[in-house]
C-alpha cells in the first residue's frame, strides 16, 4: 500500500535518536550546574563508599578514630591547645623532653608552651601521621571524620528519601487510582497526619531510641528485639534514625503521588488503554508509573538536604547519631563544646563546608532534574 | 453599653447580623464558611491523636520527673508522694478493674458519683477549710490521659512537673505563655527579613533574567538553602561576635523576655539569630518570586502594557510586580512550619529561652506536661498554617472552590 | 420530570427499518450517565448529579457514520464513551450486535473490546508520552495477547502504513511527530484489533484545518477499506455534513433530532437545530448576505438542574405551555426524521 497523501516525507536514516531517557540526559546536560553537581556528588559518593579502603591502606583514620589517637601534645599540660592544626604531623612514642624542661615551673612552661618542652622527640621508626585537616582533641583526624561522616549524611539523604519516595509512591498510587471511598479515607488519615508537628516527633523518637539503646547497650536481647538492637550498635544509630524520620516523612510524598495520579488518570491515554482493554495492572505500571516517577524523583532529589539537615541538626543537639560514631553535625557540635569559636576554626569550617557542599549539589542536581524529567516546572 | 439604649434591640441585633454578613462575604462567602469550620471540626480528632501520641512517646522515656534532685535520686517514699499529688500513680490510658485503682477505696463502677474532697482556700500545707463533694465519674476514663484530656478542654493544661519549677508551682500555660513572645520575637523577624531580602532579590533576578546578576543571586539563593541554621550560626557569630565584636555572643541581660525595644542592645542579641533564620526563607523567596515575576512578564497584559509604550520600569512595578507577588503570599502558610521548625534549631544554638529550648528542656527533666503543652501548641501552629495555605488559595485562585 | 418518559422513549426510538435490510451494529436505549457531586463536613455524601446524559436513544446501523453534535458540554463525548463502556452506565441498554453490553464485566467485556474502539480528540493527551509509537500501536496487541513478538511487529508496520505513516516511525516517540501524525498513530491504535466500530471523539477539532481534510478523507478512505462503523462525535457542522449518513443533535444530555444528513440541514425542525445551523456561514457571498441568524438568548442551563418539561424552553424561541411541563418525546414526524418537540407536529 502506498504512503497517503499528507504524510511528511522523512529520511529513513534515524537521525538523531530520540528517547525518553535521552531526552532528558540532553535537557539535564544543558544545565551545567547540574553537571557540576552531580560529578561533585559522584566523588563524594565515591570517596564515601571507599573509605574503609583507605584506613586499610593507611591513608584515613578509623572510622571511630581509634586508629590514629597519636600523642601529638602532652595531654596533662591544661593550657596547650590540643587540637592539632591542620597541616601537623605527628609521630608516635614519644621521646623524653629536653633535660632542662624539669627546671621550669608549670607556669612559665605555659608561657614558652610547647616550643621547647614537650615537644616529642619523633621516634623515625613509627610511621608519621598528618592531620590534613587539623583534628579535635582527642587526636581525631578530622578528614577522617568527615569522610567517614559523609557515609551518615549521605546515606540518611539518600535511605530517607528512598523511603518516602516508596511509600509516598505506592500510598498515592492506590489512593489516587481507585479514588472513592479509598480515596476518602485514605486521604483522611493524611491530612490527619498533616497536623503533626514533626520535628518534635522525631526528637521524641529520638530521645527514647537513644535511651532504649544506651539501656540494652551491654546486655544480649535474644530475638527481634535483639536483633534490631545488634543491628542499629553496628550502624551506629542509624537504623533508628532512619525509623524516626521516615516515620512521617513520607505524607507529603503521597499527596504529591496522588495529586499526579489523579491528573494523569484523567488523561486521555489512560483512557484510550482503558478502551484497549488493559487491566488495573497494565495500567498503573505501564502508563502511570513511568509518567509520574520523573517528577517524584525531582521532588525527593530537592527534599534530600532536608534529611540530611535533620540528621546534622539531630547529632548537633546530641539525639543523632551514637556517640563516637563520625557525623558533621556532632562535629560541628564540637564548636561549641570546646570553645573553637575563638580558635581552632577547622573544627567548625571542615564538617561545614562538606555539609553545604553536598546539601548544595543536591539543590543544583534536583534543579537540572526538574528541567530534565518535569518540563512543566520549568524555570520555578 | 449607654449609648445604645434608645436603640431598639433589633437595631443591635440587625447591625450585627449586617456586621456578620459583611464579614462572611469578606472571607469568601458561606462556602468559605462551612470550609472553616469543616477544617476545624477535622482538627480536633488531629489534635486529640497528637496528644495520644506525644502522651505514649513522652511516658515511653525511660525515668520519670522525680527520679533524681541534681545529681541525687530522690527517696522512694517521695517519688510515691510526689505521684500522688500530680496524679502520676493513675493508669496511664485508661482504668480498667484489673489496674485497681479506685479514688475513694470503693469498688470499680462504669461511672457514677464519688466522694471528693476539695481544698478552699488557704495553702496546700495548710488548707483553711476542706470540703467532701460528690462529683459524677466515669472509672473508666480515670488515668493520667484522659484527666489531662479533660484538663485541656477546660483550658487547663496542669502543672509543670519539672523537678526546678515545681516548688514554684509553675503553670504550664504561664511558662509557655513568657515563653511564647520570645520565640514569636525570632520568627516574626525572621520572616520580615526573609520578604525584605527576597523579594528584591526575585525581582532582580527576574528583570536581568539570564544576565550574571541573575546567575549570582540565584545562586546565592541556592547557597541560603543549602546552608543550614548549624552551620550559618556558627560562622555569624565567629565573624560578627568574636572577631568584630560588634554583637554579643548570647544574651546577658534577660533581654529576651522584655520584649522588644528600640534599643542597639536588642538590635545587637536580636541580630544573629533573626539573620540566620531569615537567610534561608529569603533563599526560597527569592526563587519563587524570580519565578512568577518571569511567568508574569510573559503574559499578554504584560505584552499590552509595553505596546502601550509604557516605560520598562512602569511595567515591572506596576503592572508585573503586582500580579507576580500573589502567588509568593502563598509561601506564608508553609513559611509558618518552616519558623517552627526554624526557632527551634536557632535557639538551641544561640541559648535564646524560647520554646524550643523549654521543649528540649522538658524532655530531658521528664516533664511531661510541659512536653504535651509545647506539642499541642506547635501542632495548633501547624494546622492554623495548613487552613491560611487553603484559604490564600482560594482567594488567589477563584478557580477553587470548597464544594 | 416524567416518570413514564423511559418507557414512552424507548417505544417511539427509532425503529430498525430491517426491512430496508439495513443491520443494526449498536442500540443505545434510554442511556443515562450521571456523575454524583459529593459534598459534606465530615464524611462526602451525594447530593446531586450532573445530568451528562440523561435518557438517550438511538441507533448505528452497520457501515454508516453517525454524525454526534451539539455545545460543548452538552454530552456528547460522554456519550460516546459511556457506550463504550469507558464509563459505567448510570441506566439504559446499548446492545452490540444484538448483544447486551452494559452488563458485561472482566474477561467478557475484554472481548468486547476488541470490536469497538475508540479515537480521542487530543492528539497530544492521548498518546504515552514515554512510550514509543511501536509500543502504542501493538499495545492493543499485547493487552489481548494476540501473536508474537514478530507477529505483532509486521501487524504494528502493516496498521501504520495503513494510515499512512512510515513504518520506520516504530521507534520514535510522540512528541516528535505533528498532531495530525499524531493522531494518526491513534488510528494506527484502535485499528490494531480490527474493530467494527469507532467510535470518534472530535478526531479533528484540535488540528489545524489543513491537516482535518486528510484526517477526514482517511477516516473515509479506512472505512470503504475496512467497512467500518462511525459514531462521530464533532461541533464542526459542515465536515459533519460531508462525512456522516445521517446526524443526531443533542442539547443538555438529551437528543433533539436525528435525520438523515441532507434532510437534517435543508429541512432542520427542533428549533435548536435551526439555530445551531443558521450560525453555520454559508460559501456563497449573495446567499451569506441574507442568512438570518437566530441567536439564542441566555446560556446552557446546569446539567446538575434542567429545567422542568423541555430541557430546551429557558432559549427556545417558540415554547408554549406545554413544553414548561412535559418531556417532549423523540417521534418520527418525517420518514426517518425524528424530533424531539411539542410543536413539530
Amino acid at each position: 500500500m502506498a504512503v497517503a497523501e499528507g504524510a511528511e516525507p522523512i529520511s529513513l536514516e534515524e537521525q538523531q535518536r530520540s528517547t525518553p531517557f535521552l531526552d532528558a540526559w540532553r535537557l539535564f546536560r544543558r544545565n551545567k550546574a547540574s553537571l557540576v553537581a552531580l560529578t561533585t556528588l559522584i566523588i563524594i559518593f565515591f570517596i564515601a563508599i571507599t573509605a574503609p579502603l583507605w584506613t586499610r591502606v593507611g591513608l584515613l583514620d578509623a572510622r571511630t578514630g581509634a586508629q590514629a589517637r597519636h600523642t601529638v601534645n602532652p595531654v596533662n599540660l591544661p593550657s596547650v591547645d590540643p587540637y592539632p592544626d591542620p597541616g601537623s604531623c605527628a609521630r608516635d612514642n614519644l621521646n623524653s623532653n629536653p633535660y632542662w624542661c624539669s627546671w621550669l615551673s608549670p607556669e612559665s612552661l605555659v608561657t614558652v608552651q610547647n616550643k621547647y618542652c614537650f615537644r616529642p622527640e619523633p621516634d623515625y621508626s613509627q610511621k608519621q601521621w598528618c592531620y590534613v585537616l587539623g583534628g579535635d582533641s582527642n587526636g581525631k583526624d578530622w578528614l577522617s571524620q568527615t569522610i567517614y561522616g559523609a557515609q551518615v549524611s549521605l546515606s540518611v539523604g539518600v535511605v530517607g528519601a528512598t523511603m518516602s519516595l516508596i511509600v509516598g509512591l505506592i500510598y498515592g498510587l492506590v489512593s489516587g487510582y481507585y479514588g472513592g471511598r479509598i480515596d476518602n479515607v485514605m486521604m483522611r488519615i493524611v491530612d490527619f497526619m498533616y497536623g503533626f508537628p514533626t520535628l518534635v516527633f522525631i526528637i521524641l523518637m529520638q530521645v527514647y531510641f537513644t535511651e532504649v539503646a544506651r539501656q540494652y547497650q551491654d546486655t544480649d536481647q535474644q530475638g527481634i528485639a535483639g536483633f534490631v538492637l545488634s543491628l542499629n550498635k553496628d550502624m551506629g544509630g542509624l537504623l533508628f534514625l532512619f525509623i524516626a524520620l521516615g516515620v512521617l516523612n513520607w505524607i507529603g510524598m503521597a499527596r504529591q503521588a496522588r495529586g499526579l495520579v489523579l491528573s494523569y488518570r484523567e488523561k486521555e491515554f489512560v483512557e484510550a488503554a482503558r478502551a484497549v482493554g488493559a487491566n488495573n495492572r497494565r495500567i498503573i505500571f505501564v502508563h502511570l508509573l513511568p509518567n509520574i516517577l520523573g517528577p517524584l524523583i525531582v521532588l525527593e532529589t530537592l527534599a534530600i538536604p532536608g534529611y540530611i539537615f535533620t540528621e546534622a541538626f539531630l547529632s548537633f543537639i546530641g539525639l543523632g547519631v551514637q556517640p563516637g560514631t563520625p557525623s558533621w553535625g556532632a562535629m560541628i557540635s564540637e564548636v561549641r563544646d570546646r570553645g573553637g569559636f575563638f580558635s581552632n576554626r577547622h573544627i567548625l569550617l571542615v564538617p561545614s563546608i562538606a555539609l553545604v557542599l553536598t546539601t548544595l549539589s543536591f539543590n543544583f542536581l534536583g534543579d537540572g532534574l526538574r528541567d530534565a524529567l518535569d518540563p512543566r516546572m520549568r524555570g520555578t | 453599653m449607654t449609648t445604645t439604649t434608645n436603640q431598639p434591640s433589633s437595631g443591635i441585633m440587625g447591625t450585627l447580623t449586617a456586621g456578620v454578613n459583611r464579614f462572611v462575604r469578606m472571607i469568601g462567602g458561606a462556602s468559605m464558611v462551612k470550609f472553616l469550620i469543616r477544617r476545624l471540626l477535622a482538627a480536633i480528632p488531629v489534635l486529640f491523636a497528637i496528644m495520644l501520641v506525644t502522651f505514649t512517646l513522652s511516658h515511653l522515656l525511660p525515668g520519670g520527673p522525680f527520679a533524681a534532685v541534681g545529681q541525687k535520686r530522690m527517696p522512694e517514699y517521695m517519688v510515691r508522694q510526689l505521684e500522688e499529688k500530680f496524679g502520676l500513680n493513675k493508669p496511664l490510658l485508661i482504668n480498667t478493674p484489673s489496674d485497681g485503682y479506685f479514688p475513694d477505696g470503693s469498688d470499680w463502677r462504669f461511672m457514677g458519683y464519688r466522694d471528693e474532697v476539695v481544698t478552699l482556700g488557704g495553702t496546700e500545707a495548710g488548707a483553711v477549710q476542706q470540703e467532701t463533694r460528690r462529683r459524677f465519674r466515669i472509672d473508666l476514663l480515670d488515668s493520667q490521659f484522659f484527666n489531662y484530656v479533660w484538663g485541656v478542654m477546660q483550658l487547663d493544661f496542669g502543672p509543670s512537673l519539672n523537678i526546678a519549677l515545681r516548688d514554684q508551682n509553675v503553670q504550664v500555660s504561664d511558662e509557655i505563655s513568657k515563653r511564647l513572645p520570645v520565640s514569636m520575637q525570632v520568627g516574626v523577624f525572621a520572616v520580615i527579613l526573609g520578604f525584605l531580602l527576597g523579594i528584591p532579590l526575585g525581582v532582580l533576578a527576574a528583570v536581568y533574567h539570564n544576565s550574571p546578576i541573575d546567575y549570582l543571586s540565584m545562586f546565592f539563593a541556592v547557597l541560603g538553602q543549602a546552608t543550614p541554621a548549624i552551620v550559618l550560626a556558627p560562622i555569624l557569630i565567629i565573624i560578627f561576635a568574636v572577631e568584630l565584636g560588634w554583637v554579643p555572643v548570647a544574651d546577658q541581660r534577660n533581654q529576651w523576655q522584655q520584649g522588644p525595644e528600640l534599643s542597639l542592645y536588642y538590635l545587637q542579641i536580636l541580630a544573629l539569630p533573626v539573620v540566620t533564620l531569615g537567610t534561608g526563607m529569603s533563599a526560597s523567596i527569592a526563587r519563587l518570586t524570580r519565578a512568577s515575576l518571569l511567568q508574569v512578564l510573559h503574559e499578554d497584559y504584560v505584552r499590552t502594557a509595553r505596546a502601550k509604550g509604557l516605560r520598562e520600569r512602569v511595567v515591572i512595578y506596576v503592572h508585573a510586580l503586582k500580579n507576580a507577588l500573589i502567588p509568593v503570599a502563598t509561601i506564608l502558610g508553609p513559611l509558618l512550619a518552616a519558623v517552627l521548625t526554624g526557632t527551634f534549631v536557632v535557639e538551641l544554638i544561640f541559648v535564646i529561652p524560647g520554646l524550643g529550648k523549654v521543649f528540649v528542656d522538658s524532655v530531658t527533666a521528664r516533664d511531661y506536661t510541659m512536653i504535651m503543652g509545647v506539642s499541642i501548641l506547635y501542632s495548633i501552629f501547624l494546622i492554623i498554617g495548613n487552613i491560611m495555605v487553603d484559604i490564600m488559595y482560594t482567594w488567589l485562585d477563584p478557580r477553587i472552590r470548597f464544594d | 420530570m416524567s416518570q413514564s418518559m423511559p418507557d414512552t422513549q424507548a417505544k417511539s426510538a427509532p425503529a430498525t427499518s430491517s426491512a430496508d435490510g439495513r443491520k443494526v451494529l449498536v442500540e443505545v436505549t434510554d442511556l443515562k450517565k450521571h456523575f454524583p457531586i459529593k459534598s459534606g463536613i465530615l464524611f462526602q455524601r451525594e447530593v446531586a448529579a450532573v445530568k451528562a446524559v440523561d435518557g438517550v436513544s438511538f441507533k448505528i446501523y452497520e457501515g454508516e457514520t453517525l454524525g454526534l453534535v451539539g455545545e460543548s458540554g452538552c454530552g456528547k463525548s460522554t456519550t460516546g464513551r459511556t457506550i463504550l463502556q469507558l464509563y459505567q452506565p448510570t441506566s439504559g441498554s446499548v446492545k452490540f450486535d444484538g448483544q447486551e453490553i452494559t452488563d458485561l464485566k472482566g474477561n467478557a467485556l475484554r472481548r468486547m473490546r476488541r470490536k469497538m474502539q475508540m479515537v480521542f480528540q487530543d492528539p497530544y493527551a492521548s498518546l504515552n508520552p514515554r512510550m514509543s509509537v511501536g509500543r502504542i500501536v501493538a499495545e492493543p496487541l499485547v493487552v489481548h495477547n494476540i501473536g508474537t513478538k514478530k507477529e505483532r511487529e509486521e501487524r504494528v508496520a502493516e496498521l501504520l502504513e495503513l494510515v499512512g505513516l512510515n513504518p520506520y516511525f516504530v521507534r520514535r516517540y510522540p512528541h516528535e511527530f505533528s498532531g495530525g501524525q499524531r493522531q494518526r498513530i491513534g488510528l494506527a491504535r484502535s485499528l490494531a484489533l480490527n474493530p467494527k466500530f469507532i467510535v470518534a471523539d472530535e478526531p479533528i477539532s484540535a488540528l489545524d484545518v489543513s491537516i482535518q481534510a486528510q484526517v477526514v478523507n482517511l477516516l473515509e478512505k479506512l472505512q470503504n477499506e475496512l467497512g467500518l462503523t462511525y459514531l462521530f462525535i464533532a461541533h464542526d457542522l459542515s465536515m459533519v455534513r460531508h462525512l456522516c449518513d445521517r446526524v443526531a443533535v443533542m442539547y443538555l444530555g438529551k437528543v433533539v433530532e436525528i435525520a438523515e444528513s441532507e434532510e437534517l440541514y435543508t429541512n432542520p425542525l427542533h428549533p435548536y437545530t435551526q439555530a445551531l445551523l443558521s450560525a453555520v456561514p454559508v460559501p456563497d457571498p449573495v446567499v451569506e448576505e441574507t442568512r438570518q441568524r437566530i441567536i439564542l438568548k441566555g446560556d446552557v442551563p446546569s446539567p446538575i438542574n434542567p429545567p422542568k418539561g423541555c430541557n430546551f424552553n429557558t432559549r427556545c424561541p417558540v415554547s408554549v405551555d406545554v413544553c414548561f411541563d412535559q418531556d417532549p418525546e423523540l417521534v418520527e414526524i418525517l420518514p426517518d426524521h425524528w424530533v424531539a418537540c411539542h410543536r413539530v407536529i
